[in-house]
């Protein structure tokens, strides 16, 4: 009467190749956390990134001593690096939430081995990012001020500002992100919990468990809370970096008033998040053994939506231009030409070489197949976005509508600092959580070996 | 006789007498026009003296010749005289009318004279007079006459103080007693010095920002019809029955000299930040004085000070609300609620927001205390500040009405800038008053806001410079 | 259910044996629990799990924070503190918009998790199931069914021999 006693075998269905089990593929993810030692190439990375780590908070103590003095800012140069930073941030967070939310709700199973990583690379970097604004406040100390609390005066943030849509925006979206990100996690800390081989282990993974136990109608609910938060981040993605490019759209400065930038930032924030993807997953794939599972397949998919937001991007660049001759303002054109010829005239065509030229590459098949070509592509895709940041926010405001305050924007050490620092940083983080948490959905992984088992058979 | 019927009106007898007088021939149809206008009886006057042409000597390498030896010209410097105001940082730091420099001195060039010598701005050149050498750095300076150095007097001390020594190049070193032109040999040493200039653009890119106009035929002078019409806001305005406090400045006086600057930076507590941070583009000025130069190779000067426009931008975007409109119209910064996003400067169309990009007020120096003004909150760090059109003097003067029950009448709130400009080319006052300085001035039909196209509706406006060249005198012919 | 005892444990090593365990035992008069490593889809109708009220916590709290943030920027703005900035009304209402729909999508997101965690339970840390060693496997690769009553009362002997049908690897009776 009963059919199927042996458990499911998968088979290669592209995203996952074949011969894995619900046993070997728990014990294959849950073990890089549990058991599998860190090698000496862990190591140095880990050491290496924690100096820079430290040497990021170091630098933000001394910045809170002295004050924003120690950048380049300037007036009419306000925002300098800090902002850039802040930006390209924030868009490398959001390739995560699309992957976990947009593929989940569309149904692509290409998503199914690698959006935990991506989410978490989407934490560090959202993280990270919401650090830039504080940092860069004259008074970083009263960053609090934007949010609203009782006190005593009776004072309010003032709700007109984009930086205070921003605020709640980012507040939000790291909520939601976090939330998204531990409930997805549950059942596999109840995996690393029942598998944990020493006592610390098992009571650390099991408070963070919460005494999962993946009972029929605990996970009916869960995935329901799953599929709604799936639901929820999706506008959150698109209205995260729309906020952000609301700090620039609402302002009145020629070269950030434009009403392409919504839809121009989130493109440019997929484009750089899915890049960022691609340079984290090749060498993971590759120091963990886990090409089963991250397969050419992958890579494949995520090069492609690299290429389309590459398309996008460029149409956001050829619309900026457009609308800046076609409403014939003479400040818009002004600024237009500038960006052509100007003073950061060879940040810009670097950056066209690296936004829109190089990505051209990946029409191929052979180059998106190819494991090199693609890291090389995808680190100097998030170059060519962090320019991209840099002249939004510093070439538009050093030549604005006053040519007597027209002014240069040049970077300090301290820049620089902040800038490999914070890199560093999330690179440290990323290392911490591969070998804390499981990089890979064992629950989903699961799932899908029981589908592409069922598939096969078919 | 008074009043009997029949009698000329004093008008008239005037027009008949002139009319029937002083000229041989008919006078033409509007000849009285002409004559009110030209102020005499055209045509009546003597015939001018024939004179043979003046014979003036030629003054030394003053010419237009291109390879001779240039002449040194030795003038005190405006900001520090001879030297001794050297250690005054206020004018140190205060920016040159016409070099718009900061914190030394300079060579000045004629361009034309440094392309064929082969300098460019900023190059470190050793002037020689009599054997003795002198090194500094050159600005190239229009409208300095060709094959002249300028050299400013009063820098390179020693023993000036803790301000002023060792700033700028001490000139007196090659002037030679009771001359101040001598020629000079001048030869580029491959070093480069950086100056720190508050302008570093001296073109308005083709932007109306200073407005120039002349006389029509009937003598009346208004703006051209230009001017977008004042568009209507999706909003309603917010009305100020009280006091609506404004400025206007204007053009046709102002003489560029930026004591509006110092004035201000003395009342209202600003402190000076220093050559490197000058450089950098961090100078605290309320109140600058744009310099800029016409096609044409006019100067035209532009004072700007905050414009307290009604639809301030800066106050839509500062996240705190550290910047906002009072009920008099005023845009206050409220620096104790200032967080420094600066994001109020970035919208500022203007850019006349200045920020404490560190600690620039010295609250330790003893000495300094007492020259502060007490009326004026001394800055921290990381927070933004502007003009305040002098808060505390409406403060004062608002206080001093009240008690005797009155209102604060016309021309009793002075502002700094107002106070110090020698030609009274500012005005300040109250646009309830329809009948204030303030009101009169901005009825006039030279009346203009600077980027009225923005729709900042700016309380400080401008009064266009009346022009009335004459075409002999002046090659641009305006 | 007697008493001091938590429920009957078996183990399966099938989605189908499952499936078909906790369908049988629902059909017998069974309540029971069904535990997968990975969400099995009919699992839930199977144990008899109906009236999801996910979908209308997660309204709530996204009405909740929506309305609420609205009305904190509305008060704050024209009532507690009337301030005129940059000459635009009290009640900006456009520029309240972008911080009321990140408000609304916190609340959902906020409500949707807790919700979850409160209707199933959680956070509890300790469980009877957890004293059984091979529970474990419940988070790995094995599919457990627990029977915890009947109706006119749970009989071990019939129970354990239902599960056995059904092709239960293993069996334990678990103490409360």
């Amino acid at each position: 009467m009963v059919v199927g006693t042996r458990p499911p075998v998968s088979r290669d269905i592209g995203v996952l190749a074949a011969g894995w089990r619900y046993a070997s593929i728990s014990d294959k993810i849950a073990d890089l956390v549990l058991t599998r030692r860190a090698g000496w190439r862990w190591w140095l990375l880990f050491l290496t990134t924690l100096g820079g780590t430290l040497v990021f908070f170091s630098a933000s103590a001394y910045l809170f001593a002295v004050g924003v003095g120690i950048w380049g800012v300037n007036i009419p140069v306000a925002w300098g690096f800090a902002i850039g930073n802040f930006v390209w941030w924030i868009g490398i967070g959001h390739a995560g939430t699309f992957i976990s939310a947009v593929l989940y709700l569309l149904r692509q199973r290409w998503r199914t081995s690698i959006n935990r990583f991506a989410e978490s690379m989407t934490l560090f970097a959202a993280g990270i990012a919401g650090l830039f604004p504080i940092l860069h406040l004259g008074r970083p100390w009263f960053f609090y001020w934007l949010m609203p609390y009782p006190n005593v005066m009776e004072l309010w943030p003032q709700w007109r500002s984009p930086l205070v849509w921003d605020f709640f925006a980012i507040a939000t979206y790291l909520t939601v992100s976090l939330l998204f990100w531990y409930v997805g996690l549950l059942p596999d800390l109840a995996t690393l919990r029942d598998r944990a081989t020493t006592r610390f282990k098992r009571y650390a993974y099991g408070l963070v468990a919460l005494g999962w136990r993946g009972e029929a109608r605990h996970w009916a609910r869960y995935e329901h809370a799953y599929l709604l938060l799936a639901g929820l981040a999706t506008p959150l993605v698109v209205l995260v970096h729309s906020v952000v490019s609301l700090d620039f759209a609402v302002g009145n400065t020629p070269g950030y008033h434009s009403t392409i930038f919504p839809p121009y930032f989130v493109a440019g924030a997929l484009f750089s998040g899915f890049a960022m993807v691609l340079t984290l997953a090749i060498p993971l794939r590759r120091v963990f053994g886990l090409q089963d599972f991250i397969t050419a397949r992958h890579l494949d998919d995520a090069a492609k939506v690299v290429l389309v937001t590459s398309w996008i991007v460029l149409y956001s660049y050829a619309a900026e231009i457009f609308t800046g001759f076609y409403s014939a303002d003479e400040f818009d054109v002004s600024i237009t030409i500038e960006r052509w010829s100007g003073a950061y005239a060879p940040v810009y065509w670097s950056m066209l070489a690296c936004n829109v030229a190089l990505p051209q590459l990946l029409w191929w098949r052979r180059v998106r197949r190819s494991v090199p070509a693609l890291f090389v592509i995808s680190l100097l895709v998030n170059v060519g976005m962090w320019m991209e940041r840099f002249l939004i926010v510093v070439s538009s405001l050093h030549r604005d509508f006053m040519p007597s305050a027209w002014g240069m924007f040049y970077p300090t050490f301290w820049d620089w600092v902040f800038l490999f620092g914070s890199i560093a940083f999330f690179v440290w983080l990323f290392l911490v959580f591969l070998r804390l948490l499981p990089a890979i959905s064992i629950a989903e992984m699961r799932l899908l070996v029981d589908e592409s088992a069922t598939e096969g058979g078919r | 006789m008074l009043g009997a019927p029949g009698r000329m009106s004093d008008y008239d007898a005037v027009r008949s007498a002139l009319e029937g007088a002083g000229t041989a021939r008919e006078p033409a149809a509007d000849a009285w026009q002409q004559w009110l206008r030209a102020g005499r009886l055209v045509g009546s006057e003597a015939p001018a003296l024939r004179l043979p042409a003046p014979s003036r000597p030629k003054p030394p390498g003053l010419g237009d010749e291109r390879d001779g030896p240039l002449t040194a010209i030795f003038a005190p410097d405006p900001a520090v005289g001879d030297g001794a105001f050297a250690n005054n940082a206020w004018l140190q730091e205060w920016p040159r009318p016409l070099t718009k420099l900061t914190w030394d001195n300079a060579a000045l060039l004629a361009p034309g004279t440094a392309r064929a010598l082969g300098i460019e701005n900023g190059d470190v050149v050793e002037l020689s007079v009599a054997g003795r050498t002198l090194r500094a750095p050159v600005w190239l300076q229009p409208g300095q006459a060709e094959q002249t150095v300028g050299l400013p007097l009063g820098y390179g001390r020693w023993a000036a103080g803790r301000v002023g020594d060792g700033v700028g190049f001490n000139a007196f070193l090659l002037k030679p007693p009771a001359r101040s032109v001598v020629t000079t040999t001048l030869h580029a040493t491959g070093a480069t010095h950086a100056f720190a200039c508050t302008q570093l653009v001296d073109s308005m890119a083709g932007r109306p920002l200073t407005r120039r106009v002349t006389p029509d035929a009937r003598g009346m002078s208004a703006l051209p019809e230009t001017e977008p019409p004042a568009r209507d806001s999706l909003y309603p305005s917010y009305a100020y029955p009280d006091y609506a406090w404004a400025m206007s400045i204007d053009l046709d006086a102002c003489i560029g000299c930026g004591a509006c600057t110092v004035a201000c930076q003395a009342e209202n507590n600003i402190p000076t930040v220093g050559r490197e941070e000058v450089a950098k583009g961090r100078e605290m000025h309320w109140i600058r004085v744009d310099r800029y130069r016409t096609e044409a190779g006019r100067t035209a000067f532009l004072p700007v000070p905050c414009m307290h426009c009604e639809n301030a931008p800066c106050e839509v975007v500062c996240p705190v609300g550290a910047t906002v409109h009072d009920s008099e119209g005023l845009n206050v910064q409220v620096y104790n609620r200032c967080i420094g996003t600066r994001y109020c400067s970035n919208n500022c169309p203007y850019k006349v927001r200045r920020f404490n990009f560190l600690q620039y007020a010295n609250t330790d120096e003893e000495s300094l205390k007492a020259g502060r003004n007490p009326e004026v909150t001394v800055r921290r760090r990381g927070v933004m500040e502007k003009c305040n059109y002098c808060l505390q003097r409406i403060r004062r003067a608002g206080i001093a009405a009240e008690k005797e029950g009155r209102r604060i009448a016309d021309g009793e709130v002075v502002t700094a800038c107002e106070a110090v400009c020698p030609t009274r080319a500012i005005v300040f006052g109250d646009l309830v008053d329809r009948e204030s300085r303030v009101s009169r001035a901005k009825a006039s039909p030279l009346d203009y806001a600077l980027l009225g196209e923005l729709n900042t509706r700016p309380r400080t406006t401008y009064l266009a410079r009346v022009d009335n060249p004459d075409p002999a005198l002046d090659s641009d012919g305006g | 259910m007697s008493p001091g005892l938590y429920g009957v444990l078996a183990e399966f090593r099938t989605v189908e044996e499952l499936l078909a365990a906790a369908r049988s035992a629902r059909a017998d008069g069974y309540t029971v629990e069904a535990y997968s490593p990975f969400p099995v889809e009919g699992l839930g109708e199977a144990v008899g799990f109906v009236g999801n009220r996910m979908p209308l916590i997660i309204f709530v709290g996204g009405l909740a924070g929506g309305a609420g943030g609205y009305f904190m920027q509305w008060y704050s703005a024209v009532v507690s503190y009337p301030v005129n900035i940059g000459g635009r009304p009290l009640d900006s209402w456009p520029a309240f918009l972008p911080a009321t729909v990140a408000l609304t999508i916190l609340g959902a997101a906020v409500a949707a998790v807790i919700g979850m965690l409160v209707a199933n339970g959680l956070p509890r840390l300790h469980h009877p199931l957890f004293e059984i060693h091979e529970f474990d496997l419940a988070t790995r690769n094995r599919f457990f069914a627990c029977l915890r009553s009947r109706r006119g009362g749970l009989d071990l002997e019939s129970a354990r021999a239902l599960l056995a049908r059904c092709g239960a690897m293993k069996m334990w009776e678990v103490p409360a």
